[in-house]
């Protein structure tokens, strides 16, 4: 109700914003049989609306809720014995509504409610609504009791030291995940809704004594200006958080699956966005050197950390620039190789039929192919795939003469490198591409001119007033104890800054 | 519309690979060693590439030769593009074989196309060949044809012997570019009929072959540059037997002093030295200086060696390979200035030769050789 | 006016980076010298008078808070101060087409003759127009990057280069009189270009200018220095050959097995010279929004690349255009009518104005 009414405010403030979705707020009738007519028409004889009439001393009561939602049995024992043995003598329908409200229930958590659009909402929760003829309210009771996938570690996201939990689908579950980590009452959940069809909810989690209020407005704008009918994952929102006119690859939008990863970003001064219905935590403003990291960093010895990090800035160039790179110089500048291996490589490139940039375009896409369709196979074909992709393609195709041996050896470094940040795969992946084509086109000038303008495109990015690319650019020396090196964690708990104070900023930290 | 035009754009710019100079690699002649030799005043260029091997298979590497004649070196490589349809590629080329008589007409005009190329480098290894530059790029070695590779990597080893003076083409064209010091290259030869090997040092009067070192007088050269790196020398010391030094490291400085219009160069030379070998009477013992004997044997041959060194070069060639005439540039720019001709003042100069030798290690019987032991 | 949107640390290092590229490309053809060991002596006395150049710049900027010198023109001068304004806007597309000429010399010389100049300058105009649309505050973040890269790479060659010295190579200083110091000089001077940038970008940048400045002057002068100390070493005689020695010395450059390190010198030089493009694209088009606005600005830079990329391929391809293109005289002159003269006119405008202003304040007193 509350937010309901807040978003009123705000339509009536900025009266220029897109309507989010067309809400019903029609009241209720106090006639129980017009609400129930209402309802089963806007359901359209829908076979998952469940209403049960009864009566208690001569008045009318109708219990709404869908199939599969409620638990049965909590309801059973905690809402419907003690209504049906309660004895409502000399009270009218209000009376008796308040009665079982104030009185009657066992229940944690109910919620009156006065409009059709909250009813809908409710009972699609899971929420049982009891109404009462006479009365123009009713009251959702949370009874919830559907299924849900069970908290288990996400596969996306494998951590050897980390928490073995993940997100998933209800919202509720992933508060309480966030919640149980940071025990602060400052921790704030905000709730939303977004998408005209689906009415999904959305919650912002931050820390209000630590979060930019700059931020978090810019935040909630964005979430309003969402025009979705539908709003099935985190990837249908990321898109409106993004800066406007922002035509990049790399996105700034932050993602993860694992509570301990988002807490940690919450405690930074970020703000973490749950959506109802998918795993994944959008996390905003998310900057570059965010892909490199992850929690297994924080988790080992520094010296460890600080290896595989420069790991990840190695695969990360190996991934992006090797088979650009190669194609270039063996093209067009054959001299900066060195003898042995140019030779190698002649006669590699001579018993193949394309032209190096083709061919290397061709394995990729090959590999590509390949593991689109390692994703969506079922686990029992995976060894088939991997049987097709490493001995008829990878060893036959070779053998044929139709690729050669140093090709396929760059297209599995570079594939092995680019699993090595998983965040970035995407952007790797049509950036290699890119790389390859312009390689081909224009040599090692290519590649070094193309470099120059995806850095560009990195550091002209900024979001919620905050550089893309610091602390590297703008430089703060502070900023690389977590850049260059990872320090013992002494090192980093002397000083804990906000995202909004990096370099280059140009907002405030404001108390929320 | 722009979509689709983007697309197109990223389409066709594949096709664009045509436009901007791009050869697949199995069609340039990888090049990796390049003889000069001069016959009835044409020059007749041989070219040792290496062939890409197109059969598939794991294939080592494949050379072959090829010989052209031309008005100039890049008349006659031009014409490898029309027998083999591939366009050589110089950028790793390891090795310039000068033949006798191109030497001896002036190498500086056959340097240039080095010089110029874009594709050349400066670290190509000159070398001159006794008669024929083709002799030696068409040799069949005992494992098949003698490679520029392998005939690189000689001249690598062998100059940590520092009994022949390497040089690329940086060196050579410094020398021919400075008018002060004169060009010194390796001359190589064919031994036994079926190997290759560095014999002596060819010298030259500016640009002009004029005669060659043999390897103990190149070791003097090298002495006075402070290009020392290694090598032997064998002495055969009364009283003690044949003694093999090992040199290790030598650093040298040379100075120039004009005492009263005697020009004098103080040549000063601090050598170090390890003993590995003695082939002495086993029953033989000692005495207890026998290492400042030793010392001063190897002195007076270095010294000795330097000494002929600059007699044969610059007295009997004319030839100033020890950069005599940068020194004095250096060290008396005035008196430089008023040089008419430095070659007369070479020869006309005085030589103080001095070495110092220290014996550093000797291996492990050292206690034997020590005639009392308490 | 312009607020302040950069530091003075991102200020010199893209500075930095758009000087070292002509640093790289140094040889006696464009100084036309004999000697290019005496001009480590140029290198001292330019450092010392790159100092004085400064002055008159350093000073006009910090005349009125954030007033670059296009704004500084019209203030003091009125409407007339627009031709001060093209003349930066002239002197700095100048600067593109030098710099992408001596670029598209290089690779048509001693890189690789086949490949198309057009496309190559349009490839590396695209690249330019694109960052210099960016703005100022994305170009300056990718010099931090880039001057990371360019150190490395250099504090690379010359190591490497440093065992293969040989101390024979340095003549005596000045031997044939002090002709090669004096050109030197004026090449040094001449190709500073960066001075009339800073007339534009000073205003821009937060921080300790002075410090930036003497930081920046040591850093390009230092490392002239060194350069000339190694390529000599190294080469010796054989310089003289040479139209770009810094890069045939890099290609002798080695340690170890890591040799052929002509790959670094062609990487620091074609992001060097992305940069210096793109900054001085964007200045020229700085001045254009000056006096047409914001539009013309934004659709300025295009235009400027366009008559860059033709006017260099034009100069690579006639020895009409290549003579006025690198004649030194007449880079000396813009860059002192730029650094120096114009600075210099608006600040004694400047004075007489003050001084008048005071004068009729006492009056009315």
């Amino acid at each position: 109700m509350l937010n309901f009414i807040k978003n009123l405010v705000e339509l009536y403030e900025n009266p220029h914003n897109k309507t989010v979705y067309k809400r019903k707020v029609e009241k209720m009738s106090d006639s129980l049989e017009k609400n129930i007519i209402y309802i089963k028409k806007e359901f359209d004889g829908s076979a998952d609306l469940t209403i049960r009439q009864m009566k208690i001393n001569e008045t009318s009561m109708a219990i709404i809720t869908i199939e599969g939602m409620i638990n049965k049995q909590i309801f059973a024992n905690s809402v419907l014995t003690p209504i049906v043995n309660c004895d409502f003598i000399n009270k009218n329908s209000v009376e008796k509504y308040e009665y079982i409200r104030d009185h009657l229930l066992s229940t944690t958590e109910q919620v009156q409610v006065v409009t059709y659009d909250e009813v809908f909402s409710f009972i699609m929760s899971g929420f049982a609504v009891i109404a009462i003829d006479g009365c123009n309210c009713m009251l959702a009771i949370g009874v919830q009791g559907f299924n849900f996938r069970s908290v288990s570690e996400p596969t996306s996201e494998v951590m050897q030291r980390g928490s073995r939990e993940g997100f998933v689908e209800p919202l509720r579950i992933n508060m309480t995940l966030i919640r149980r980590r940071i025990k602060n009452p400052k921790l704030k959940f905000e709730m939303l809704k977004s998408g005209s069809v689906s009415n999904t909810d959305i919650c912002l989690c931050y820390l209000t004594d630590i979060v930019s209020g700059e931020i978090l407005q810019k935040i909630r704008s964005k979430l309003h200006k969402i025009d979705l009918g539908t709003i099935l994952a985190s990837g249908y929102v990321s898109p409106y958080l993004e800066e406007e006119n922002d035509i990049s690859f790399f996105s700034s939008v932050g993602m993860s699956e694992r509570p301990d990863t988002v807490c940690g970003k919450i405690a930074e001064g970020r703000v973490a966005i749950l959506i109802d219905g998918t795993p994944n935590v959008l996390i905003v403003p998310h900057l570059f050197i965010e892909n490199f990291q992850n929690m297994d960093d924080y988790t080992t010895r520094p010296y460890f950390a600080t290896l595989t990090r420069w790991l990840k800035y190695v695969a990360f160039f190996v991934a992006t620039l090797l088979p650009g790179i190669y194609v270039a110089t063996v093209t067009f500048n054959p001299e900066l190789l060195p003898r042995e291996l140019l030779v190698k490589i002649a006669n590699s490139v001579a018993s193949t039929p394309f032209p190096l940039v083709l061919e290397t375009l061709i394995i990729h896409f090959i590999y590509e192919i390949m593991r689109e369709a390692g994703l969506r196979l079922p686990k029992p074909l995976g060894h088939a795939v991997s049987i097709v992709g490493g001995l008829v393609i990878g060893d036959a195709a070779v053998s044929a003469g139709l690729i050669g041996a140093p090709t396929l050896m760059i297209v599995a470094l570079t594939a092995i490198s680019s699993y090595v940040i998983p965040n970035l795969y995407e952007p790797i992946a049509i950036l290699r591409f890119i790389f390859i084509i312009i390689g081909g086109i224009m040599g090692v000038w290519g590649i070094t001119l193309l470099f120059s303008i995806v850095l560009i495109n990195i550091c002209a990015k900024t979001n919620y007033g905050i550089p893309f690319s610091a602390p590297m650019s703008p430089f703060s020396a502070f900023g690389m104890r977590d850049v260059v090196v990872r320090m013992g964690w002494k090192t980093l708990a002397k000083k804990q800054n906000a995202v909004q104070t990096m370099p280059g900023s140009n907002i405030n930290v404001n108390k929320e | 519309m722009k979509k689709l035009s983007f697309s197109f754009i990223i389409v066709f710019s594949i096709l664009l690979s045509g436009c901007t100079g791009g050869k697949q690699l199995h069609e340039r002649l990888i090049v990796q060693g390049l003889g000069v030799d001069k016959e009835n005043n044409l020059y007749n260029v041989t070219v040792q590439f290496l062939t890409a091997d197109n059969s598939g298979e794991e294939m080592g590497e494949n050379y072959e030769t090829i010989s052209l004649k031309g008005d100039s070196i890049i008349d006659a490589i031009s014409k490898v593009s029309n027998i083999t349809g591939k366009e050589p590629m110089y950028s790793q080329n390891l090795i310039l074989i000068l033949g006798e008589e191109v030497a001896r007409d002036g190498i500086s005009k056959v340097i240039d196309f080095f010089i110029r190329h874009y594709e050349c480098r400066p670290t190509v290894t000159v070398f001159i060949a006794k008669e024929n530059a083709s002799k030696i790029l068409t040799l069949e070695g005992a494992n098949g044809i003698i490679t520029a590779d392998k005939i690189s990597e000689m001249s690598n080893a062998q100059r940590l012997n520092s009994n022949i003076i390497f040089s690329n083409v940086l060196d050579v064209v410094n020398c021919l570019y400075n008018n002060i010091s004169d060009p010194k290259i390796a001359c190589i030869n064919i031994d036994n009929g079926d190997l290759v090997i560095a014999d002596s040092t060819a010298v030259f009067n500016e640009d002009k072959l004029s005669g060659f070192l043999a390897e103990d007088l190149s070791r003097g050269v090298l002495l006075v540059s402070d290009s020392v790196l290694g090598g032997t020398e064998v002495i055969d010391i009364k009283g003690l037997g044949k003694v093999t030094f090992n040199l290790t490291d030598s650093k040298s400085k040379v100075n120039f002093q004009n005492n009263y219009g005697t020009p004098c160069f103080n040549i000063n030379v601090n050598v170090k030295s390890n003993i590995y070998e003695i082939n002495k009477d086993v029953n033989s013992l000692f005495s207890d200086n026998y290492i400042a004997t030793m010392e001063a044997e190897l002195k007076n041959r270095l010294e000795s060696l330097i000494y002929n060194a600059i007699r044969e070069s610059i007295f009997n060639y004319k030839s100033d390979v020890f950069n005599f005439g940068k020194i004095i540039k250096r060290d008396d720019k005035e008196f430089f200035k008023n040089i008419k001709s430095l070659k007369e003042v070479l020869m006309k100069s005085d030589y103080n030769i001095n070495v110092d030798v220290k014996v550093k290690k000797m291996g492990q019987e050292r206690i034997k050789l020590v005639q009392n032991i308490n | 006016m312009t607020k302040r949107q950069i530091t003075v640390g991102q200020l010199f290092a893209t500075l930095f980076i758009s000087r070292m590229i002509t640093n790289i490309t140094y040889s006696s053809t464009i100084s036309s010298s004999n000697s290019i060991w005496d001009q480590i002596i140029s290198s001292g006395v330019a450092f010392i008078l790159t100092f004085f150049m400064i002055i008159p710049v350093y000073l006009i900027c910090n005349k009125r808070e954030s007033m670059n010198i296009a704004d500084m023109s019209y203030f003091l001068i009125g409407k007339i101060g627009i031709i001060f304004v093209f003349i930066y806007a002239v002197y700095y597309i100048f600067i593109c087409i030098y710099s992408l000429s001596l670029f598209n010399n290089f690779v048509t010389n001693v890189m690789d003759p086949n490949i198309s100049i057009i496309l190559m300058s349009i490839a590396v105009m695209i690249t330019a127009s694109y960052a210099a649309f960016k703005g100022i505050e994305a170009l300056v973040r990718a010099s931090g990057f880039i001057l990371f890269l360019i150190i490395l790479a250099g504090i690379f060659i010359i190591i490497s280069l440093f065992p293969q010295i040989n101390a024979l190579n340095y003549e005596p200083l000045m031997y044939d009189g002090n002709q090669d110091v004096v050109k030197g000089v004026i090449l040094m001077l001449s190709t500073t270009s960066c001075i009339p940038a800073m007339a534009m970008l000073i205003p821009l940048a937060k921080g300790k200018v002075k410090k930036g400045i003497v930081l920046w002057n040591v850093a390009i002068y230092a490392s002239i220095a060194v350069f000339i100390f190694a390529i000599v070493g190294t080469l010796g005689d054989y310089v003289k050959t040479q139209l770009f020695p810094v890069y045939t010395a890099s290609m002798i450059a080695g340690i170890g097995f890591l040799k052929n390190l002509d790959s670094l010198y062609l990487g620091i030089w074609t992001t060097g010279l992305f940069i210096k493009v793109s900054l001085f694209l964007l200045l020229f088009s700085m001045c254009i929004k000056r006096v047409f606005g914001d539009l013309a600005g934004r659709i300025s830079i295009f235009i400027g690349a366009f008559f860059v990329v033709v006017i260099s391929v034009l100069a690579n391809s006639t020895q009409y255009f290549n003579g006025y293109i690198y004649n030194i005289n007449f880079l000396f002159g813009f860059t002192l009518l730029t650094s120096i003269i114009i600075p210099l006119i608006l600040l004694i405008v400047d004075f007489i104005k003050s001084r008048r202003r005071k004068e009729s304040e006492k009056v009315k007193l």
